[in-house]
C-alpha cells in the first residue's frame, strides 16, 4: 500500500503541466462552466484536444495495435484531472465512451473509420439514450429502427443529447426488437447528425448552457454502422455508462472549489469576527474538507481498479459518481450558506463572494445527481450488485 | 502510487478471519460479556501463535516486526469478529509506544512476553477518561504531563466503569508517580504520547470498519430473508437504498482508514489529519451501519436474544473512544482553518 506517485507519473504529471502551461488560453480553459467545461464544443477547444492528440495522450490505455500505448490508466487520470483543475476540455466521449465500445465489439470497418480519427481528436460524438419517456429506465427507449434493406430505417425522438449541435456523429441507441425483452432489443447506431430527416431543438438550462432534443423522420442507416451486435446494444451501453462516471465527475475542481471556500472562511470578517472562529463554520469546512479526502482516495482506488484498460468495476463507479456528486452539492449549498447575501450575485460579478464560483458552482451541480445515473438509480446498482438485494422492478 | 495490501498482508488478514470465525462465535462473545476480565486468555495466547500479538513487536523481541499496514487488515478482522481481546491497548498501541520511549532493560522485560501473548498492556493518556483493559493489564503506560511512565497493575487503583459493550471494560486509573516508574520525559516523551494517540484512533478506527462490515452483512441477510407483503423485504427501495447508503459509508471509510495507516506507518507530517479524518468518518459510518442495521431487523434486533446488540453495542462504545467523530472534526478544522 502506497500513496505516492512513482518519480515516472510525478513526470508525467509535470510534463501535462508544463503543456497546459504553453496552452494557456481563457477561452479554453474556464472554470466558470464548471462540469460542462469538459465537452469540445468550440473550434478553439477542438484545436486544443488535437494537440492532446499529437501528444499522444487520447490512446494511453489503448492497444497498440489501435495506435496507443497500452499504458496504466493512472496516466489518463491524471490527465483528466489536471485539465479538469483549470477547467479545459477533457478526455471523455471519444476516446472513453465510442472508443472502448468500438475496439471491444465494433466491426474492423468501424475500428478503421473511426479509431484513428478519435485518437487526433478529428471527430465528436454526441450521445443518445435519454428519451422523453425513457430517462432512468433507459432501456425503455422506443425510437424505433426498421430493417430496410442494406440498412435500417429510424423513428423516433431522443432528448437530453447535450453536444448534438456541434458534433458530426450521433452514437444512439434504437429498438430493433420491439417484442424481445426491453434490454434485449436495443441496437447502438453510429448516424450522421447532417444526416437528412435529422431535427435538432436546443434546450436552454440553469447552467446557462444548452441541450438538445433529437428528432428522427426516417433517417436511414447502413449495416455498417451499427456497433457490434444487433439488439445487443444496451449491454454495450451499461460497460460504457461504468466509465463515463467515473470520468464525467473528475475530483480536481472538488479540491479547487473547497480550496476556495476554505481560503473564503480562512480571510473573512462578519461583525468583526473571523469567519473561521465561528463553531459552526469550523465544524462544516472539517466535515467538508474530509469528505474531499474520502473522495479523492475513493477516486485513487477505482483507478487502481481499473488500470490498463480493464473493465471498470461497476459497483466502485457507481460508489464514487454518487459520492462525488452528492459533495458537489453538499459543498455548493455550504458555500451559499457560509457566503451569506452576496452569493446570489452571478459568477464574474466583482462584489460576489469567492469570485462568484458560489452562486455558479450551485447552478451547475444540481444536475450532476441526475444526469449519468440519478443518486437513487446508483443505490439500486450498489443494492444489487454488491449486496446482492432482489430487484424491485 | 500502489493502492493495494501485499499478497501477504492478504494471506495473514485471511488467518486471521479463518481462526476467529472458528474460535470467536457470537456464543463465544457472550461468554466474555459474563466472565471476570471480558476476554479469553486462551484465545490471546492462540492469537500469540499466530504472531498477531507481536505484530508491531521488533523480530529482536520476538515479534514480527510488521507495521499499521499490517496491522489494520488485523484489526478490522478483530472489529467483524467483534473480538474483545486487548489487541489496540497492547499490540496497536501498548508495544509501540513502550519501544520508542524504552529504555532498553524495559523493552527487554516487556516486549518479548507482549509477542508471547504472556503480558498485556494498558495506555491512559491525559485527556482520555477510561483506560481499557487495565484490570487485565500486567503493565500500565500512563501519561503524567510531559512524562511517560511505566506502572505495574499492583500499584494503581481502579474504579470499574462499567460500559454499554459488556466486553468492553473500562477503569478510571488514579496512580502516582513513584522512584523508578519514570520511562521518559521531554521532547521524546511529547513525541510518544503523540503518535500514541495516533495510534489508538487508527486502531479503533481499523476496528469501527470490521464492526460496521459486520453490522451491513448482518443486516443484508435479513433483508434478503425476511418476507412480509409477499417478497423479501430487501426488494422495496426503502429497505435496499437505506443498506446502499451505510454500505457506501464503510466503503468511503475504508480508503480513508488505510490512507492513516500509510501516515501513521511512515510518519508523515499531516499524520494526524489523516488519523482524525479516518476516526471521523469510520465513527460515523458504524454509527449509520448501526442504525440502519437495527431498523432493517425491525423489533427482533432489539431483542437480548439477537446477535445485532453485540455488534451494535461494541460499534457505539468503539464511535466514541480515542476522540468521537466531533473531537475529530474539531481537531481537523484546526488543521485546515489554522489560527493566524
Amino acid at each position: 500500500m502506497d500513496f505516492e506517485l512513482s518519480p515516472e507519473q510525478v513526470a508525467f504529471r509535470d510534463e501535462v503541466e508544463r503543456f497546459l502551461d504553453e496552452n494557456d488560453d481563457p477561452e479554453v480553459f474556464d472554470v466558470t462552466r464548471e462540469n460542462m467545461a469538459q465537452i469540445v464544443d468550440t473550434p478553439k477547444k477542438r484545436e486544443f484536444m488535437r494537440k492532446v492528440g499529437d501528444r499522444g495522450w487520447l490512446g494511453i490505455t489503448w492497444p497498440k495495435e489501435w495506435g496507443g500505448q497500452e499504458s496504466d490508466g493512472v496516466y489518463e487520470y491524471l490527465l483528466n484531472e489536471a485539465l479538469a483543475r483549470r477547467g479545459g476540455p477533457q478526455i471523455g466521449k471519444g476516446v472513453g465512451i465510442i472508443g472502448k465500445t468500438i475496439l471491444a465489439h465494433g466491426s474492423d470497418r468501424l475500428k478503421k473509420e473511426f479509431l484513428p480519427k478519435i485518437l487526433r481528436n478529428e471527430v465528436e460524438f454526441a450521445v443518445g439514450y435519454s428519451e422523453p419517456d425513457a430517462g432512468s429506465d433507459a432501456a425503455s427507449m422506443k425510437l424505433r429502427a426498421t430493417r430496410d434493406g442494406d440498412g435500417w430505417r429510424l423513428n423516433g425522438q431522443k432528448t437530453w443529447t447535450t453536444s448534438a449541435h456541434f458534433a458530426e456523429w450521433y452514437w444512439v441507441g434504437a429498438r430493433t426488437d420491439p417484442d424481445a425483452p426491453k434490454h434485449r432489443g436495443i441496437t447502438l447506431f453510429l448516424v450522421p447528425l447532417d444526416q437528412p430527416g435529422i431535427t435538432i431543438n436546443g434546450i436552454w438550462t440553469m447552467g446557462d448552457e444548452r441541450t438538445n432534443d433529437v428528432f428522427f423522420d426516417d433517417v436511414w442507416v447502413s449495416d455498417d454502422y451499427v456497433v457490434g451486435e444487433v439488439n445487443r446494444g444496451f449491454q454495450y451501453i451499461s460497460e460504457a455508462l461504468d466509465l463515463e462516471r467515473f470520468t464525467m465527475f473528475t475530483f480536481s475542481p472538488i479540491e479547487q472549489r473547497m480550496d476556495l471556500l476554505r481560503e473564503y472562511v480562512a480571510t473573512e470578517t462578519r461583525d468583526g469576527e473571523r469567519l473561521a472562529d465561528d463553531p459552526l463554520v469550523r465544524h462544516e469546512i472539517a466535515r467538508l474538507a474530509t469528505e474531499c479526502e474520502v473522495a479523492r482516495v475513493l477516486g485513487l482506488r477505482f483507478v487502481a481498479k481499473s488500470t490498463k484498460g480493464g473493465p471498470p468495476p461497476t459497483t466502485e463507479a457507481s460508489e464514487y459518481k454518487l459520492f462525488a456528486t452528492e459533495l458537489s452539492k453538499r459543498l455548493a449549498n455550504a458555500s451559499m450558506d457560509i457566503g451569506g447575501p452576496g452569493t446570489q450575485l452571478r459568477v464574474h460579478t466583482e462584489d460576489a463572494p469567492m469570485e462568484g464560483r458560489a452562486e455558479s458552482t450551485y447552478r451547475y451541480t444540481v444536475i450532476d445527481t441526475i444526469g449519468g445515473g440519478a443518486s437513487e438509480i446508483q443505490k439500486n446498482i450498489i443494492a444489487r450488485r454488491k449486496l446482492g438485494l432482489p430487484k424491485n422492478f | 502510487m500502489r493502492f493495494a495490501f501485499t499478497e501477504d498482508q492478504l494471506l495473514f488478514q485471511a488467518a486471521v478471519r479463518e481462526f476467529l470465525e472458528k474460535e470467536c462465535t457470537p456464543a463465544d462473545l457472550r461468554t466474555a460479556w459474563t466472565s471476570a476480565t471480558g476476554w479469553s486468555a486462551g484465545r490471546w495466547t492462540k492469537l500469540a501463535a499466530l504472531g498477531v500479538t507481536g505484530l508491531t513487536v521488533s523480530e529482536r523481541h520476538g515479534g514480527l516486526g510488521m507495521d499499521e499496514l499490517s496491522l489494520v487488515p488485523v484489526l478490522e478482522e478483530s472489529g467483524r469478529a467483534g473480538m474483545p481481546e486487548p489487541i489496540v491497548a497492547t499490540t496497536a498501541v501498548g508495544a509501540p509506544m513502550l519501544d520508542e520511549v524504552g529504555p532498553d532493560d524495559v523493552r527487554e522485560r516487556w516486549l518479548g512476553p507482549v509477542a508471547a501473548g504472556r503480558a498485556v498492556l494498558a495506555v491512559g493518556l491525559a485527556g482520555l477518561p477510561f483506560v481499557d483493559h487495565a484490570e487485565s493489564a500486567d503493565l500500565l503506560l500512563l501519561q503524567r504531563g510531559d512524562q511517560v511512565h511505566a506502572v505495574s497493575r499492583e500499584h494503581v487503583t481502579l474504579v470499574r466503569q462499567p460500559a454499554l459493550d459488556g466486553a468492553r471494560r473500562l477503569a478510571t486509573v488514579a496512580w502516582e508517580p513513584a522512584p523508578g516508574t519514570l520511562l521518559a520525559d521531554g521532547e521524546l516523551a511529547a513525541a510518544a504520547i503523540e503518535s500514541a494517540f495516533d495510534r489508538g484512533a487508527l486502531a479503533t478506527a481499523a476496528q469501527l470498519l470490521g464492526v460496521t462490515q459486520q453490522l451491513v452483512n448482518l443486516a443484508v441477510e435479513h433483508a434478503r430473508h425476511r418476507v412480509q407483503f409477499g417478497q423479501p423485504i430487501g426488494a422495496f427501495q426503502a429497505v435496499k437504498h437505506m443498506l446502499a447508503d451505510a454500505l457506501l459509508q464503510l466503503e468511503l471509510a475504508r480508503p480513508v482508514v488505510y490512507r492513516a495507516a500509510y501516515s501513521v506507518a511512515r510518519g508523515v507530517p499531516e499524520r494526524a489529519l489523516d488519523v482524525s479524518m479516518a476516526k471521523a468518518y469510520a465513527s460515523d459510518a458504524a454509527t449509520l451501519a448501526g442504525r440502519v442495521a437495527l431498523q432493517t431487523h425491525g423489533a427482533i434486533g432489539y431483542t437480548w436474544e439477537h446477535d445485532l446488540q453485540l455488534w451494535l453495542k461494541r460499534g457505539w462504545a468503539l464511535a466514541a473512544a480515542w476522540g468521537d467523530a466531533a473531537w475529530h472534526r474539531a481537531r481537523v478544522g484546526a488543521a485546515v482553518l489554522p489560527v493566524p
